[in-house]
């Protein structure tokens, strides 16, 4: 590419609107996206991203004012329908893009740009897989067109829906790349793999929109940062002036993050829960203990066993191989009911997966769990659970309009505290948490902080699981390091920096240990 | 027991219901036009748009010159609902595996087993009625454990399970029977019973009645019920909950089996004797009532009422289409058209519950 045409504009979106039946979701929002640049799209939950990133797509219509700009074509927001985009050249990879694990990486490259087929429809495997090999030299990715899916890392997954997206664009990089969260699910030496990766696409002219909560990314990677908030572009940021303080300040519209850390930080008391020589899966004798009152981190790469010894402590792979304590007295539990029964309690990393009951109330959803307390004999007090519903989302923050809508219309943030009060509201010992402030918004995620500590102050002990850096060394006292399935170190006090987590985590200094 | 509540919580409710008051009247003023498009005119649709249906039907038959005659006059309905109580039983067995996501397909065999056994219990070993009685939702109760633990178990699909067990139900009967039907030394007692009338209806319905409100109460009004609901909806959240899940699954399908165990003394009851090959045949018009049911009343979940109203709407059109004078094979076109309906709204309804 010559010089000269890396300043082209790629995507021009020009005072585009959308009004959902009397509320405006998005007023005049304009961005302007360079050839060879990586231009972040961030604001919370609701700031209107996922609505501009669906009307680029054609999914949802805008309105009729403004215009979209790309390849040289002028497209009313109205007119875009996704085969149009496609035809333009905006490429989508969404953060649930799927790798299949039954295919190899030859077909699963296919799948988004069809079988090369010989006569009678036998594909030409030959070709195919040559094919493949040339897009994955073009991509930078370091692969076998005949590895199975399922061997493949996160990193590894998230490139190789990357390139199957734009495999099919010209030579030069002509399309422009939209990814929705590509990191979310990654952890730290992971993301920044994919994102190396995206500066060198970058660098070889192509267009990047990014569309991230998480904030240090952005400040590393783009070029240029867009911020919405309530439908608006509030900020736009350059290379020169993007900082993490100020993209948080611009999506909050005030300094947030930061007071979950002024809490005090409570003196720490005896052991609540302890847990020694926890084996299977990817653990390979792992020791816990956790004191009443404290946040405890458990920090790892993925595949570190983080999420495997959360949902071991908690039964949910039968009984934990090793011995397990719970006030100082040995305990056996072999089932998430029994150990909930026990007192430990597990909001788990897949909240759609695994906590949400989509097509049931709010209600039903809060008082899962905790059924037996409104049976009061002969039937289910309905009254008294509509109560203690209220009462919950009074304490725990939740927006709700409609408490027997189904759980699946309320926000993520909203979701994530209700599993959040449905797991606090039974007073749990132990309050495991893996990964639960994935795809929230930072507003949200200082909520969820919060009720965290009061939580502590009230005696439960917490066990938190991340795969933020960051996050742990905000918001627990101490925080342990899993590397290879076993507690490799501890760290607490002046040392819980978010680059002494990563750097303990990849194993290369095991000073601590 | 205790109701759940605290003086904290009760004050906090009360101020949580002020602001939901407020936020209900911001909303009215806001989007008016919204809600009357997606609540006042559309949900009471969804919600009663069968009953309606049901109501236009009858009307028709009742004032067409070709049916009116016949369709309404008190025998018609007597024989039309009366050939429908054990159907609707048999429906509503169909419900509690359906509520956790699975599929019970050897209700109908089940039905046909426990009414040969009753019969065969009075008319062979002259066991006394009480006993014989007893005896269908038992044999119904077996067969549902049956089920259970080879689908918990041994994890066998469901409607593959389900299919093999109906299918060896139905060779034991054929051989127990040799294809002949029982018809001798029925308990005049049952017969009676099954031919008598309450208050112009059939006494069985008082049995349907019965059943249909314990299920609803139980569905509805018990942990059971919301248990059986959340494996429906997410089998590893319910898991994560803390539900013995397999336990419930194995519950449900010995409810179910039990209840089309009810079903086929009835059946006895109504018909004076046991036919081998009766049973089968309620398998697909129970589906297709539960199914259909589900997109009525509490739309995007089975329930027994929409399952009742569906029974109400089946039973009417083809029993005016017969008065008509449409043949025999009009009854399972209707038949089966409801089944596809009744999946096709159901899962669309469950979908935009699930905001997917």
């Amino acid at each position: 590419m010559a010089a000269s045409a890396r300043k082209e504009t790629a995507l021009a979106v020009t005072s585009v609107a959308k009004t959902f039946l009397g509320t405006r979701a998005l007023r005049g929002v304009s961005l302007k996206l360079a050839r060879g640049s990586i231009h972040a799209l961030v604001g919370s939950n609701g700031s209107g991203k996922s609505t501009l990133v669906k009307i680029l797509a054609g999914v949802l219509p805008g309105d009729p004012s403004g215009e979209i700009e790309i390849a040289g074509r002028r497209i009313a927001p109205d007119a875009m329908t996704p085969d149009l985009a496609r035809a333009c050249g905006l490429r989508f990879v969404h953060q649930s893009t799927p790798v299949f694990a039954d295919l190899d990486v030859a077909e699963n490259l296919a799948l988004g740009h069809g079988f090369d087929r010989g006569r009678l429809g036998r594909i030409r495997w030959s070709s195919q897989y040559g094919h493949a090999r040339e897009v994955l030299r073009r991509f930078h990715i370091e692969l076998e067109p005949d590895t199975p899916g399922r061997l493949l890392g996160p990193s590894q997954q998230t490139m190789l829906a990357i390139a199957r997206a734009l495999q099919d664009q010209d030579h030069n990089r002509d399309a422009v790349l939209v990814l929705d969260e590509p990191t979310a699910s990654l952890g730290g030496p992971d993301a920044d793999l994919v994102l190396s990766t995206l500066r060198r696409y970058a660098a070889e002219g192509q267009a990047i929109l990014l569309v991230t909560h998480r904030l240090s990314e952005v400040a590393t990677v783009a070029d240029v940062a867009t911020v919405l908030r309530d439908g608006v572009v509030v900020e736009r940021l350059d290379r020169s002036d993007l900082s993490e303080e100020r993209l948080i300040e611009a999506i909050v519209g005030r300094p947030v993050l930061r007071a979950a850390t002024e809490l005090d930080h409570q003196p720490a008391q005896d052991v609540v829960f302890e847990a020694r020589g926890i084996i299977g899966g990817p653990l390979a004798v792992a020791t816990v203990a956790i004191r009443r009152g404290e946040i405890v981190g458990l920090a790892g790469l993925q595949g570190s066993g983080r999420s495997a010894l959360l949902e071991t402590l908690f039964g949910l792979h039968g009984e934990p191989g090793g011995e397990t304590f719970l006030d100082g007295s040995r305990v056996r539990y072999s089932t998430p009911g029994q150990a909930s029964r026990l007192g430990l309690a597990l909001v788990p990393s897949d909240r759609a997966r695994q906590a949400l009951f989509p097509d049931m109330s709010v209600i039903e959803n809060l008082t899962m769990g905790d059924l037996r307390r409104y049976w009061c004999g002969v039937h289910l007090d309905h009254a008294g659970e509509r109560r203690g519903a209220l009462a919950l989302c009074d304490a725990f923050g939740i927006k709700n309009s409609d408490l027997e809508a189904p759980i699946s219309s309320l926000s993520g943030g909203n979701q994530q505290k209700v599993v959040l009060a449905r797991c606090l509201r039974r007073r749990p010992k132990v309050l495991m948490l893996d990964d639960p402030t994935q795809w929230i918004d930072v507003g949200a995620r200082a909520d969820i902080y919060r009720l965290l500590r009061t939580a502590v102050d009230e005696g439960t002990a917490v066990l938190l699981a991340s795969s933020d850096p960051e996050e742990l060394s905000l918001v627990c006292d101490r925080v342990l390091v899993l590397v290879r399935g076993r507690v490799a170190s501890e760290v607490s006090g002046d040392e819980l920096a978010p680059e002494r987590l990563e750097q303990l985590a990849f194993g290369t200094d095991r000073a601590a240990a | 027991m205790t109701m759940g509540t605290n003086p904290t919580e009760a004050a906090a409710s009360a101020k949580g219901r002020a602001i939901a008051a407020s936020r209900r009247r911001r909303e009215l003023a806001g989007g008016i036009k919204q809600r009357l498009a997606s609540t006042s005119i559309a949900e009471p649709l969804e919600r009663y748009g069968l009953l309606l249906l049901t109501s236009i039907i009858v009307a028709f038959f009742a004032l067409w010159p070709q049916t009116r005659d016949v369709y309404l006059n008190s025998a018609n309905v007597r024989v039309t609902i009366g050939n429908q109580t054990v159907l609707g039983v048999a429906a509503i067995a169909a419900i509690p595996p359906l509520l956790c996501g699975r599929f019970d397909l050897s209700i109908g065999a089940v039905l046909g087993l426990a009414a040969i056994g009753v019969a065969a219990a009075m008319s062979r070993a002259g066991l006394p009625l009480v006993v014989a009685v007893g005896l269908g939702p038992a044999i119904g109760a077996m067969v549902g454990l049956a089920n259970g633990v080879l689908t918990t178990r041994f994890r066998i699909h469901s409607l593959i399970c389900t299919i093999g067990t109906a299918t060896i139900i139905g060779g034991v009967v054929s051989w127990y029977t040799g294809g002949e039907s029982i018809v001798s030394g029925i308990s005049p007692g049952l017969i009676g019973f099954g031919t008598g009338e309450f208050l112009l209806l059939p006494q069985t319905v008082i049995v349907l009645a019965a059943v249909a409100v314990a299920a609803w109460f139980l569905f509805q009004h018990t942990p059971f019920g919301r248990y059986l609901h959340a494996i429906g909806s997410n089998e590893e959240a319910s898991r994560l909950v803390g539900l013995r899940v397999e336990h419930m699954v194995v519950l449900s399908f010995v409810l179910a089996g039990a209840i089309a165990g009810v079903a086929g003394v009835l059946l006895v009851a109504r018909s004076g004797g046991a036919t081998p090959t009766a049973g089968p045949l309620y398998a697909l018009p129970a589906f297709a009532s539960a199914f259909l049911g589900a997109a009525a009343i509490r739309p995007g979940r089975f329930n027994v009422w929409g399952t009742m109203v569906a029974i109400l709407f089946l039973a009417s059109l083809t029993s005016g289409l017969n008065l008509a004078g449409a043949q025999d094979y009009v009854t399972d076109l209707v038949n089966g058209v409801a089944l596809l309906v009744g999946v096709g709204l159901t899962a669309q309804f469950a979908r935009r519950r699930a905001g997917r």
